[in-house]
């Protein structure tokens, strides 16, 4: 088993069973560019990514 | 994680206030700081009539329900500069704006640049030399003056635009890498009204970029999440990234770095904007009567006439 996260760009699988922030870090995705929803819910960074969850990244950067 | 408020569980954690809210304190919590910040810098009351630039993105948005929800009489106006080249990004943001207008019964003004000139964003910028490859530059000229003109006939107090504080620091960061003197005396929060230009205010300056998506999201308020395509690889992204990994390595580094410029903006580091308004109302511009450096023609009419 194992977990999605996606972003607008891209899809990652990953072990899971771990804090939301290690996975980000691992990815190298800045807490600061994403929000974190599973569900439709928001997830803070210690919440726990469990096998089978689709957690998707919004990104929250825009301009140019 | 729980709310630091009510002991449900948090939704959000804010690192460099050390604050974790539940949705319902965190919908509080961004009322109470913008309230707080228009009533610091002194930017208008709610007697006066605003202009808020919406463009259907997260902080425009936001930032107008937020206004809305604490009984400001704002309404909106939205541009229509006619970038559907790559995908549907103007049509589809015209269409998230008036969704979100019509929803919550607030006055609206659309205006189709294309439309009205004859000519899209893209197109006009192609005749030009510098943007001919990326009309950025151009579209922030047709924007800044056109906010401007359309505030000065509805005889609106201010205008009101939703840069959020990560838009600040980067445009910060680029004016101190390239040690920008004038910019750097008019990054204000509130820019008084002088003779031809509306009194500008920033009501979102002290909010995070992260923190104004997260209020839209937990409001349901419905954004385009999609660029602009001529953004990519632009340098306010670039400027952007480089102060999120500060950030990252110390919570609240963007906020430092940006209030500490505003005091030292207070302390008279930098020429202030008043100097600049003062040089802009010696000369006219011969078609529309806008203050101008140039003489004969301003900038914008000088772009749409050709």
């Amino acid at each position: 088993m194992s977990v999605i996260i996606k972003t607008r760009e891209q899809e990652f699988t990953d072990r899971g069973s771990r804090p939301l922030y290690r996975i980000m870090q691992d990815l190298q995705l800045s807490p600061q560019a994403y929000l974190a929803v599973r569900d439709g819910v928001l997830l803070t960074g210690d919440e726990r990514i469990e096998d089978g969850d689709v957690v998707e990244l919004i990104s929250v950067v825009s301009g140019g | 994680m729980k709310c630091k408020k009510c002991d449900q569980k948090a939704v959000i954690n804010l690192q460099h206030h050390n604050i974790s809210f539940c949705k319902e304190h965190f919908l509080e919590w961004m009322r109470v700081q913008t309230e707080r910040v228009i009533q610091k810098f002194h930017m208008f009351t709610k007697e006066e009539r605003l202009l808020v630039a919406v463009s259907g993105g997260k902080d425009s948005l936001s930032l107008w329900d937020i206004l809305w929800q604490l009984g400001y009489q704002a309404d909106g106006l939205y541009l229509d500069l006619g970038i559907n080249d790559f995908n549907n990004y103007s049509s589809d943001s015209a269409e998230f704006t008036r969704r979100f207008a019509e929803e919550r019964g607030l006055q609206l003004t659309s205006m189709d640049i294309k439309a009205q000139y004859g000519e899209s964003i893209p197109e006009m910028a192609a005749r030009t030399k510098r943007g001919h490859t990326k009309p950025c530059s151009q579209c922030g000229l047709v924007k800044r003056y056109l906010l401007n003109k359309l505030a000065l006939d509805g005889r609106y107090d201010a205008i009101v635009t939703a840069h959020n504080l990560d838009d600040e620091a980067a445009f910060l960061f680029a004016n101190v890498t390239h040690w920008s003197l004038d910019y750097l005396g008019r990054q204000y929060p509130l820019l008084p009204a002088t003779t031809g230009f509306a009194r500008k205010a920033k009501p979102f300056c002290q909010i995070y970029e992260r923190e104004s998506a997260a209020y839209a999201i937990l409001s349901g308020i419905n954004y385009i999440y999609t660029e602009c395509p001529y953004s990519d690889g632009s340098k306010q992204l670039r400027n952007k990234r480089y102060l999120n990994m500060m950030e990252d390595e110390q919570p609240g580094f963007k906020t430092q770095f940006y209030l500490g410029y505003l005091r030292a903006l207070k302390a008279g580091a930098f020429p202030q904007q008043q100097e600049s308004a003062a040089k802009l109302e010696e000369k006219r511009c011969a078609k529309c009567g806008q203050p101008t450096q140039s003489d004969g023609l301003c900038t914008f009419c000088r772009l749409v006439n050709k």
